[in-house]
């Protein structure tokens, strides 16, 4: 009656999850450079998000059947996502990186043209962190056949996730970052913004999910989304713990603990973003009754 | 202009598996890949149950969701309607495994044989320009287009002499299936869609199949 599809698994939902969390941790990195006043930290994300993203790539490079084709990839941009996706994926990792070294050296510098250049650079590649993070959900979605991915639900929940997942990144960098460094660095604002609001966002998109279940389109819809039930309710759990231990924590005097709370955080958030992801990709439901 | 089309009467099938067998032995299939598959289900509740065998083959639809999907146009639909892989362009990312909505696109993870060897007659495939398949492409029923194109070639006439036609329409024993040019309105399919009231798969999708099925 109804057959799960094969086609893609786990690598292939831990390239789509490391695409688009590079994205988000890039993009959330470029807003707090110039939002916060820990902006030198953020520096790192803008390298470490094209790197994950870079990751991304490898993985479905050695994924797919024939490697030796990819050059290719990027001849259907007319109508594929994919194709499209081969274009702005490397574009994003060369330009983020090359943005993300320069910006430590040559922010400083008075003359106009190169500061004019690596701005443009920023943008360019903060436009095309938002464009991936659409992305993976844009090729689900291109699969008609399966209807959990063809309904609009699946693009909106990918590119939530794949900023909330960023959003953990720029939490577990500023933890490490004061950990190694051994500072007591106090959390801004924004970094609190983050790490609470990341929480809600992760929180009530499961609930959003699963109260779809109900609220049914047809029935491979409702049995991907029934299949995806168990999972989400055991993380929504995890959710909870977390973010009363992440509270208790963040309180402690103690600076190991405080920058411990922030590195666990970032990476619950992380981990649920995968969770989120990969249950859609996997519980998906084709007809097989085609009469 | 020629539109390949394939009309299948279900009430005629009596679900033997003989076009299964007889693609896989035109096309030198491997192991576990099946271009052509006749489906066997019951619809209904009892006492109102209706069994049905289904044969299925690529529906080569007109606007194939396939062929929009695929990053590297390996799918092709050429001119006459027929849609197909090449295996030179293909990258083997499954895309449009996922797209199709009638299953008709089979994977090749591993060039497997039947006995753990080569047999002579796997061998043949090797000296068949048409199907030159490596490990990792995705396959599809193609109509047959090597067998249309040569019987094009020797002037022929598609669906009217077995020379020129697809092998699971001239090895049908019930003769359920038909096959000609749609835009020709005196060819035998387009007969048969106008007055046995024809109908398509999924029509909902808006692929719009070129096969048709005669209802049971």
């Amino acid at each position: 009656m109804y057959e799960k599809q094969h086609a893609w698994e786990t690598l292939v939902s831990l390239d789509m999850y490391l695409g688009g969390t590079g994205a988000g941790a890039f993009f959330i990195s470029y807003i707090m450079y110039y939002i916060d006043v820990l902006r030198d930290i953020f520096v790192y994300g803008l390298i470490i998000g094209p790197l994950l993203t870079l990751l991304g790539l490898m993985i479905l490079f050695i994924e797919v059947g024939n490697p030796s084709n990819a050059p290719k990839i990027m001849s259907n941009i007319r109508s594929s996502w994919i194709s499209r996706g081969g274009i702005i994926q490397p574009l994003f990792v060369l330009i983020g990186i090359l943005y993300g070294l320069l910006l430590d050296r040559y922010i400083s510098t008075t003359i106009i043209m190169s500061r004019l250049l690596l701005n443009l650079l920023g943008i360019s590649a903060f436009i095309l962190s938002i464009l991936i993070c659409l992305y993976h959900g844009l090729v689900l979605n291109q699969s008609k056949s399966i209807p959990l991915w063809a309904s609009s639900i699946t693009p909106i929940i990918y590119f939530i996730t794949s900023i909330s997942s960023g959003m953990g990144i720029v939490l577990m960098m500023f933890g490490i970052y004061s950990l190694i460094n051994i500072v007591t660095l106090i959390p801004t604002r924004t970094i609190l913004l983050i790490s609470y609001s990341g929480m809600i966002i992760v929180f009530s998109l499961i609930v959003s999910v699963i109260s779809l279940v109900n609220s049914s389109l047809n029935e491979e819809y409702r049995i991907s989304i029934a299949e995806m039930k168990n999972v989400l309710l055991i993380s929504i759990i995890f959710l909870f713990v977390v973010l009363t231990l992440f509270y208790t924590l963040s309180l402690s005097p103690n600076i190991f603990l405080t920058m411990f709370s922030y590195v666990f955080n970032g990476i619950i958030m992380m981990f649920t973003g995968y969770i989120i992801r990969a249950s859609i990709l996997r519980n998906a439901y084709k007809v097989s009754y085609l009469i | 202009m020629v539109r390949w089309g394939m009309v299948i009467d279900l009430k005629k099938c009596v679900a033997c598996h003989t076009c299964t067998v007889s693609c896989k032995l035109e096309n030198f299939l491997p192991p576990k890949i099946y271009w052509n598959r006749v489906r066997d289900y019951e619809r209904g509740i009892y006492p109102n149950v209706l069994r049905i065998f289904l044969p299925m083959p690529c529906m080569h639809c007109e606007d194939p969701p396939c062929r929009d999907v695929c990053p590297t146009n390996a799918t092709i639909k050429r001119d006459d309607g027929i849609v197909y892989v090449d295996y030179e362009r293909c990258i083997g990312c499954r895309a449009c495994e996922l797209a199709c909505p009638y299953d008709s696109r089979f994977y090749f993870d591993s060039l497997n044989y039947y006995y753990n060897v080569k047999t002579p007659y796997e061998d043949f495939q090797d000296r068949e320009p048409h199907q030159r398949y490596k490990a990792g492409i995705m396959t599809k029923c193609t109509f047959c287009m090597h067998r249309i194109d040569e019987g094009l070639r020797r002037g022929l006439k598609p669906g009217v002499d077995p020379d020129a036609t697809p092998a699971c329409v001239i090895s049908c024993i019930a003769n359920a299936r038909y096959f000609g040019d749609l835009d020709d309105p005196n060819s035998t399919v387009s007969r048969l869609i106008r007055d046995k009231k024809a109908f398509r798969l999924r029509e909902d999708l808006g692929t719009s199949p070129n096969v048709y099925y005669i209802p049971p």
